[in-house]
């Protein structure tokens, strides 16, 4: 497994290289510590103040990878590759190296400003997560500080959907001897003035919880892998996610959903998930 | 196997509390609810549904007497609203009259409460349906922009088809299926909204106030108080709901019964209030009423008092958001109960599919969507009204007998409420519904009745064979005799 970290020079590039340093020790792979800078599109004119200012932007751009580089040790990377690529947006350039070099996923921490334990999504994410080719990993904001040696679970959100099943073959392919559960998500929806209140709802989620436990038995046989499932239910994601008991260890697998015209795009609810999530993720794109 | 038990005994199986309170799994309620939302909450359900519609119906049958028909509808609300409060505080989950039913009296009668539900939910959000096509229709014609009656009408009322009140279904039905949710903001948001509208309504109307408009008092006699009472009824339906958030009040014991309550009184008030100021700015006397547009009424007589489009445009926007919103929670409820009924088996599971995606249950939403627009699109309002009224009142009825076999089933049993008097107050809450389903009109009892048969033929033929506790899925349970209490 290859595994590109897109790293800047802030706390969220650590992030990101704690994360990638967890990833290779629990899945096995190399790492390749990258930073995108931002080239001009061939089209400017006055090609030689461009080159000028290119290559000012690749210098510092080799800079930021080397003070990576050397703080890579910190979070347990000894051995990887580094390299830095132009192009003017992010995430698109960061998909371009990965497809390059046949990276299998792409890790990125959080865009500034996240509260600790939390995931922003900023432009690079955004781009990644609706263009991305291969997996995308999510450091949230604080992750440097509080990781593990290694992943202890695998966590798969999972409802009743092609995507779920996608995410848990994903899932069950690379959790070696870890845990592995299915975890269903389900946000309440709560329509005040009614007199019914959550009677209604309570019912609903029931029988939400019974078809996903069916059709997850029905996966697990398929897959021939064991899981335990769990079931979290919330008036949002947050508050949904802060009813799962987190150990720091797990790396939540999720799915992509919606259009087919993009790879990795978001669902509702995966990108609810991805901003309340207190664990890394990973996201799937469509085709994985 | 059950089905080889008595039929009597098949029909009065009960679920045991214990597996409602399993079955309704809410995932950690906060107790976030003090009194001031709970009133909210309760004042919201029901304002909204009949006041900004029913008075142009109304009043000629009873003439500036109908301010008594809502005294009456009030009082009959209450008694009934004590026996919902005993039952919230008995049976320890959020529940409906159909889930009450269930627990105390017997799944037929569960059926019947469930199946008047539907008639109640159904019928009422087709009727408040309309009643948002004529506000819209209002608010439109201050901008020149007129719906042909042909496409604002029902057959019989000058028209082929109401397409606004299938607008506003179809609109709600996307909502619905999206997972909509409507927040407790949103929710105090709208109450002020309908009460703001009223009040600037009362304004209004009271600068053309004559108190002559008062007399007769009673042209249409004593009759015509309970006749119109029937009708306006439907008006406070939703005083109930304050009863379901028994698990998320922070105070149930202190606060339900006073959020039952006293939203009923504000209500009553804010109604009479706007009863005088109609009456008294356009007429009391069923001559008064001829010939007028009914449903849009408060708009109509708003833009009479000043001679212009404003006020009534002003009246016709506030309604147009604010009926938009009881659609939504009206067939929301409406899906919920046919969800709980296909649940315990008493309908087709198709009712209880679930889209693991947007996690609501598409095709009952579909279904629901499809019969309430078709009554939306081709009956007259007066006619869903009272239709609401009688299954409301039916349900009401079964709440209040089941306090009393409650009582005397499990004498014992836990109650955080106890309905004062008793058993005064549920037996004249079921003689107060008794004696407004009698003041309705024999047309609407002829349509309950074919509606009960209905039901009836469904239950025998489906549910009765089908049912989770027919088929041994749920304890089916016999309330233990208590021990005698030694005090």
């Amino acid at each position: 497994m290859k595994i590109l970290v897109g790293v800047v020079p802030d706390a969220s590039g650590s992030d990101a290289m704690a994360l990638a340093g967890v990833l290779s020790r629990s899945l096995g792979g190399d790492v390749l510590i990258a930073h995108v800078y931002a080239a001009p599109s061939a089209q400017s004119g006055k090609r030689k103040v461009d080159a000028e200012w290119v290559a000012y932007l690749r210098a510092d751009a080799e800079a930021v990878v080397a003070d990576a580089a050397g703080a890579a040790p910190r979070y347990g990377l000894t051995q990887f590759e580094t390299a830095v690529h132009g192009h003017k947006s992010s995430g698109v350039g960061l998909d371009e190296l990965a497809q390059r070099i046949g990276a299998d996923m792409i890790v990125i921490g959080s865009a500034p400003g996240a509260s600790n334990g939390r995931f922003l999504i900023g432009s690079t994410a955004d781009q990644l997560l609706h263009g991305s080719h291969v997996p995308v990993a999510v450091a949230p904001a604080g992750y440097r500080r509080v990781h593990p040696d290694v992943l202890g679970r695998l966590v798969v959100a999972f409802q009743d959907t092609t995507e779920s099943h996608k995410a848990l073959e994903w899932a069950a392919e690379h959790r070696g001897d870890r845990r592995l559960t299915a975890l269903t998500v389900l946000l309440r929806h709560r329509v005040m003035g009614s007199n019914l209140a959550f009677d209604g709802e309570g019912l609903v989620s029931r029988q939400l919880e019974e078809d996903a436990r069916v059709a997850l038995g029905a996966a697990l046989r398929a897959l021939d892998t064991d899981a335990d499932s769990e079931l979290t239910i919330g008036d949002d994601a947050s508050s949904a996610m802060g009813r799962v008991q987190w150990h720091g260890d797990e790396l939540l697998v999720l799915a992509s959903g919606g259009s087919v015209l993009r790879r990795v795009f978001l669902g509702d609810m995966t990108y609810k998930l991805v901003r309340a999530t207190p664990v890394p993720a990973i996201v799937l794109p469509r085709h994985t | 196997m059950s089905s080889s038990q008595p039929l009597v005994k098949q029909v009065m199986r009960v679920k045991n509390p214990d597996h409602i309170v399993e079955e309704a799994d809410h995932g950690g309620l906060k107790r976030s609810m003090g009194l001031f939302a709970l009133l909210m909450f309760s004042v919201g359900s029901i304002i909204g549904t009949g006041i900004f519609v029913i008075l142009g119906e109304a009043i000629p049958k009873a003439g500036p007497a109908v301010i008594l028909s809502f005294v009456l509808a009030a009082i009959v609300c209450a008694f009934s609203a004590l026996s919902y409060a005993e039952l919230a505080g008995t049976i320890p989950v959020s529940g409906s009259s159909y889930s009450y039913a269930y627990a105390t009296l017997g799944e037929i009668l569960a059926w019947v409460c469930g199946w008047c539900l539907m008639l109640e939910y159904g019928v009422a959000v087709s009727a408040v349906a309309v009643g948002w096509g004529q506000y819209l229709n209002e608010f439109l014609a201050a901008f020149g922009i007129a719906i042909p009656p042909e496409f604002a009408q029902p057959p019989g009322e000058g028209g082929v088809v109401n397409i606004p009140a299938v607008f506003v279904v179809v609109a709600c039905m996307f909502l619905l299926l999206r997972g909509a949710s409507e927040s407790a903001t949103m929710n105090n948001i709208m109450v002020i909204l309908k009460l703001g509208i009223l009040l600037f309504f009362c304004v209004v109307a009271f600068t053309a106030f004559d108190g002559g408009n008062f007399q007769p008092f009673l042209p249409l006699g004593v009759a015509g108080i309970g006749a119109a009472a029937g009708q306006v009824f439907f008006s406070y339906i939703g005083f109930d709901a304050a009863s379901t958030a028994g698990e998320e009040a922070k105070n149930p014991k202190r606060d339900l019964p006073i959020a039952i309550i006293g939203s009923l009184i504000i209500v009553t008030i804010m109604y009479l209030l706007v009863t005088v100021a109609v009456i008294g700015a356009n007429g009391g006397q069923p001559s008064d009423y001829e010939g007028q547009s009914g449903e849009a009424i408060l708009a109509t007589i708003a833009n009479n008092v000043t001679g212009s489009t404003w006020a009534g445009t002003l009246i016709a926007l506030g309604a147009v958001i604010s009926i938009f919103s009881v659609v939504l929670v009206t067939m929301y409820g409406q899906t919920r109960i046919l969800f709980a009924m296909g649940r315990d088996g008493l309908l087709p599971k198709t009712f209880t599919k679930v889209n693991p995606r947007t996690q609501t249950p598409v095709n009952n939403t579909i279904i629901v969507t499809v019969i309430i627009s078709i009554l939306a699109a081709f009956i007259p309002l007066g006619q869903l009204a009272e239709a609401t009224s009688i299954g409301t009142l039916f349900a009401f009825m079964i709440v209040n007998a089941g306090v009393i076999s409650l009582r005397r089933s499990r004498p014992n049993m836990p109650r955080s409420f106890k309905t004062p008097l008793y058993p005064i107050t549920p037996i004249l809450g079921v003689v107060g519904c008794l004696y407004l389903i009698a003041s309705l009109a024999w047309i609407t009892w002829v349509v309950f009745f074919a509606w009960l048969a209905l039901g009836m033929l469904i239950y025998f033929t489906y549910g009765i064979k089908r049912s989770r506790l027919a088929r041994g899925e749920a304890d089916d349970w016999t309330p233990d005799p208590e021990p005698p209490v030694v005090s």
